[in-house]
């Protein structure tokens, strides 16, 4: 990737458009056959961003959300958050357990019972894991997700950590955003993967591209 | 009177009686300096602890705590501030995502390495820390009054508290 320059030739963001297309389209095929719903996905967005203008992309550094993050390991590194607003984590987990009973209106991960919590890291597990084998089969490459980490606080604090392993070895981030929803309950949530410079130079490499 | 926002891996220098602020802190730290004669005020947003931990970290100084603080100083000298009244306020370094009992990953803990960083740098500049906010899991919203030196800190379910 050039350092220099904040675009991407229209090959390479091709190339990585798919890769996230390829993973998102798998995620949204293991969510639709758990909560028996149909699950389609939009075309995702594929940017070269610069570290301060990450948390506009994901609605402003003050939104509150309810994050899921997997940390990865192997032939390329990096995170891969799924990032939801209250509502759409509620209505995930009652489409999973049925409607719940009252909920509180705490701002942290409280708000969510215990039984609430394990539905969200199962989803997290879920789709990410299906996203990661996707892409890890399609580049032949081996990456290992880490356990599900579950966070409700402001976007800018809990995309601070993918943002300072990305910013490790460069000024910019790689954001694979996709969007997964449901015709009648519109937008289900976003999944973002942030793989840091070098992984991503591990991935073109592994096309061939570098 | 100007608010400005200071976003990841930023910093502003500014005068009475503006404002700098920084949303959503997470693990990144906002290092609030001000020279209480001459009223400049200056707040940067670090992201990381230290330029020559990382090879090809980019060019971005301002990313690093180490770096950045340095460069944070001399552009308020330059703005007219002088180092000797400087007095600097922390906050942020939060652990994200870290769960209750478990010991927490490297890429967790960076919060608490920033603000050691910051600490250090600052101390290694001579430039007394008079107030801190660090720590704990939760992310951090600042506004720093450059006229009094007043850094009010917001969190999610705490609410507000001036240092």
């Amino acid at each position: 990737m050039d350092k220099d320059s904040n675009r991407m030739d229209e090959l390479r963001e091709d190339v990585l458009r798919e890769i996230a297309n390829i993973g998102s389209g798998n995620a949204a095929t293991a969510m639709s056959a758990l909560l028996n719903k149909p699950i389609e996905q939009s075309v995702p967005n594929v940017r070269l961003v610069p570290l301060a203008e990450i948390p506009d992309m994901l609605g402003g550094a003050e939104k509150v959300v309810v994050a899921g993050m997997l940390q990865l390991t192997g032939d390329f590194s990096g995170y891969l958050l799924m990032v939801l607003d209250f509502d759409q984590a509620e209505k995930i987990i009652s489409m999973v357990l049925g409607e719940p009973g009252s909920r509180s209106k705490k701002m942290s991960l409280h708000r969510f019972s215990e039984l609430d919590q394990s539905v969200l890291c199962e989803m997290v597990n879920i789709m990410g894991g299906s996203y990661l084998t996707a892409v890890a089969e399609f580049l032949k490459l081996r990456v290992s997700p880490s356990i599900p980490y579950l966070c409700v606080d402001m976007v800018g604090a809990v995309i601070s950590v993918a943002v300072a392993e990305t910013g490790k070895t460069g000024d910019f981030a790689i954001l694979f955003q996709s969007e997964l929803f449901n015709e009648r309950e519109r937008i289900i949530g976003s999944l973002f993967l942030v793989p840091n410079e070098k992984s991503c130079n591990t991935i073109l490499e592994s096309l061939g591209f570098l | 009177m100007t608010k400005y926002s200071v976003d990841i891996a930023m910093m502003k220098v500014a005068y009475a009686p503006d404002q700098l602020y920084c949303l959503g802190l997470g693990s990144c730290v906002g290092v609030a300096v001000y020279d209480p004669v001459t009223r400049v005020g200056g707040l940067i947003h670090v992201l990381l602890p230290a330029m020559r931990e990382f090879e090809n970290a980019g060019n971005l100084r301002t990313k690093f705590a180490d770096t950045g603080i340095c460069d944070l100083i001399d552009a308020m000298v330059r703005a007219g501030a002088a180092k000797f009244r400087m007095k600097a306020k922390i906050a942020g370094g939060a652990a994200m995502f870290a769960i209750k009992g478990a010991p927490q990953s490297d890429a967790i803990s960076i919060g608490k390495r920033n603000v050691q960083s910051c600490e250090d740098t600052l101390r290694r500049l001579g430039i007394e820390l008079i107030a801190q906010d660090t720590g704990g899991t939760k992310g951090r919203t600042i506004i720093f009054n450059v006229e009094t030196g007043a850094l009010i800190v917001r969190m999610l379910d705490r609410g507000e508290k001036t240092i």
